[in-house]
């Protein structure tokens, strides 16, 4: 059966898993990836911990935490487009400092995020104009939920 | 004292209802609408739904705690840590409505819960303290800061006069940064503790961080129970604690726990309380603040001096003269407690949610674990992320650190993610071995850690075999999973690979 996994959720690169049973030993699997060949036993799954959700799998193993997405899944945007601002935590918002159209200094807090009694400030990545603002005081979000757009300043 | 109201959730809640049930006593609960399955919740002899998650209508309103308490004929309190634990009105109010609060009295809460009262006492009692600014409202700081903290020169540290645990606390470098810092601080101190006053205080850089237990009953009979090194934190919070504290020697051990009980005797203190105290790189020691309530890290107090405090805290709120004196405590071996949250270490340490899909923890000798969470629980963004203390003995230092990296390396919880990884390098570092720790240890050795980034083709491997199992059907993930697989015939070693690598293995 084959397998394929990205190593982030944004990366380009696939790699391609196959893995069968090696007849002569019962629960025995013969697993290659990329060109390098294991054999491993389904004991060793009781050893680690496994966990796979919206393509998204979660391992762990001796102590280390791995993260790898299925690459059967769609990939996701690299967040690393200018503009957009999201939640990195779960929380309420609690304050938003900048209107629509404003103009805003690179490091200015935008709008505070709160959550376990705790502040987080979203603050500008560069200096730029707030386009948008999708969200309101008193919104409960998710962690990555889009919240302001900032368009850089360069490119207004 | 027969039924026992814990106003309180999470590891708390639950190791304060075991003792209670130890002592015979039935227990209460009151749980949000976020906590409805939580242990908590189940574990106790009755249960009452407070309301919304949100802690200001659940876990801090406590009008409907005394309903409750009332409701269920419950004739004590115990606060717990956190929420309402400090409240010196809630614990006037539990008296009033003739409920034993398991706590100190009233006044010495009010008196110690107030930085300004609290320093004006501690140096009447011979305590040395940290030199600080206080005004009576914000208008006046507001006017008088700049100069105030010119005064005591920067960096200064702007503080919640009426909280702990970092809240509404920030270190403020320059004149700019002052007034912003004054705002932030009052809005989150308003949130966390119901007053915005703030105050400003000389910042002692990289000092250490350590408190004495103390304990006092109702006959005047007042002891300590040892230090606790506390420095290493995150968001002035801390994350690991251990004692007792290899840098401190007898002398000074003998200044700070002299120092705690003059303090405690000024306010009369009965019940289990906290002295903290900052302990400057040349010795140096400054009064920070009494915590008036039993502290997050009391297990590994427990674990070296063989007392219950929970059991104490219980016997004293009841009337029971303690039965042992200062002599007769006496510390043995070494203990190490490291916290475990819900939150991102190569994030700023920022809170995380989600639900909890695997988890195991590993029991064993010389390990405790103190934990409020259950498999496939939902961990909200409502309230403090602390999940379980993770808590190791030895007869040394190094056998407690050692049981500890094991205890880190096995404990197993996916769904959320957790510091547990940030903490088991902690744990193995050479800086926290050789006992280096003062309050800038992690911005100093860990400030830009991540988790293993790159995922091993062995790790590419095995999620293969993960979803083909999965998939085959049921499957027990974790590694405690009780169904054993017969060992194969012809293998060794679970892992083989052709080129000779092996599981475990660095060559």
């Amino acid at each position: 059966m084959k397998f394929a996994y990205r190593r982030s959720a944004t990366d380009d690169q696939v790699i391609e898993v196959d893995i069968v049973p090696v007849p002569e030993h019962q629960g025995s699997y013969r697993v290659t990836v990329g060109e390098h060949v294991f054999e491993l036993t389904e004991r060793l799954l009781h050893r680690a911990a496994f966990y796979k959700e919206a393509g998204e799998i979660t391992l762990q193993l001796e102590g280390r935490e791995y993260r790898l997405f299925d690459a059967s899944q769609r990939r996701r945007h690299a967040s690393t487009r200018a503009g957009d601002l999201h939640a990195p935590m779960a929380g309420k918002i609690i304050h938003i400092l900048v209107q629509p159209g404003e103009h805003v200094k690179a490091g200015a807090t935008l709008l505070i995020l709160e959550a376990m009694k705790m502040e987080q400030h979203i603050t500008a990545p560069q200096d730029g104009v707030v386009t948008r603002l999708l969200c309101r005081v008193g919104d409960q979000v998710t962690a990555g939920t889009e919240l302001v757009v900032l368009e850089p300043a360069a490119a207004v | 004292m027969q039924k026992l109201l814990v106003a309180n959730r999470g590891e708390i809640a639950v190791r304060i209802m075991r003792a209670a049930h130890e002592l015979g006593l039935r227990t209460v609960a009151v749980y949000s609408e976020a906590d409805r399955d939580a242990p908590h919740t189940h574990l106790a002899d009755e249960a009452y739904l407070l309301g919304p998650p949100e802690p200001a209508q659940s876990y801090l309103d406590s009008a409907r705690l005394l309903d409750v308490a009332r409701a269920s004929g419950a004739d004590a309190v115990h606060p717990g840590y956190g929420f309402l634990a400090e409240n010196a009105a809630f614990a006037e109010d539990c008296r009033h409505a003739g409920l034993l609060y398991v706590g100190p009295s009233v006044e010495a809460i009010r008196q110690m819960g107030s930085k300004i009262l609290s320093k004006q006492i501690a140096e009447r009692a011979g305590v040395p303290i940290v030199p600080s600014y206080h005004a009576p409202d914000a208008a006046t700081l507001a006017q008088e800061g700049p100069e105030a903290a010119a005064h005591l020169g920067y960096p200064v540290l702007v503080k919640a006069s009426a909280g702990g645990g970092g809240k509404g606390m920030r270190i403020v470098e320059r004149p700019a940064d002052l007034l912003p810092a004054l705002e932030a601080g009052a809005r989150e101190a308003q949130q966390a503790f119901g007053d915005a006053t703030l105050m400003l205080e000389k910042y002692i850089p990289n000092p250490r961080h350590i408190e004495v237990q103390v304990l006092g009953d109702h006959y005047g009979h007042r002891l300590h129970l040892g230090e606790r090194e506390c420095s290493i934190q995150r968001r002035h919070q801390k994350i690991v604690e251990e004692t007792p504290a290899p840098t401190v020697d007898p002398a000074l051990r003998q200044r700070l726990t002299s120092a705690a009980l003059r303090l405690a005797a000024a306010v009369q203190y009965t019940n289990a309380g906290t002295v903290e105290f900052l302990v400057g790189a040349d010795g140096s020691v400054y009064f920070l603040e009494m915590n008036t309530r039993l502290q997050v890290e009391h297990p590994i107090t427990e674990l070296v001096t063989g007392i219950d405090m929970v059991h104490q805290q219980l016997r004293i709120a009841r009337g029971e003269p303690l039965a042992f004196t200062q002599e007769d405590v006496q510390q043995r071996g070494h203990a190490i407690e490291c916290r475990l949250y819900a939150e991102n270490p190569a994030q700023g340490f920022l809170p995380a949610t989600g639900r909890i899909q695997v988890l195991c923890e590993p029991h064993g000798p010389g390990r405790r674990i103190d934990s409020g969470i259950a498999l496939h629980q939902e961990v909200t963004p409502y309230y403090d992320p602390i999940l379980a203390k993770l808590i190791t003995y030895g007869a040394t230092r190094q056998e407690a650190l050692l049981r500890m990296q094991a205890l880190l390396r096995e404990y197993t919880i996916l769904g959320v993610t957790t510091n547990r990884q940030f903490l088991l390098d902690v744990m193995t570092s050479a800086v926290f071995a050789a006992g280096e720790t003062d309050t800038a240890f992690l911005d100093r050795h860990f400030a830009s850690w991540q988790p293993a980034v790159e995922v091993p083709d062995e790790v590419l491997a095995l999620a293969a075999l993960g979803e083909l199992v999965q998939r085959r059907g049921p499957f027990l993930s974790a590694p405690a999973a009780s169904t054993s697989v017969a060992p194969e015939a012809g293998l060794t070693t679970p892992w083989q690979r052709y080129d000779g690598w092996r599981m475990g293995g660095q060559t």
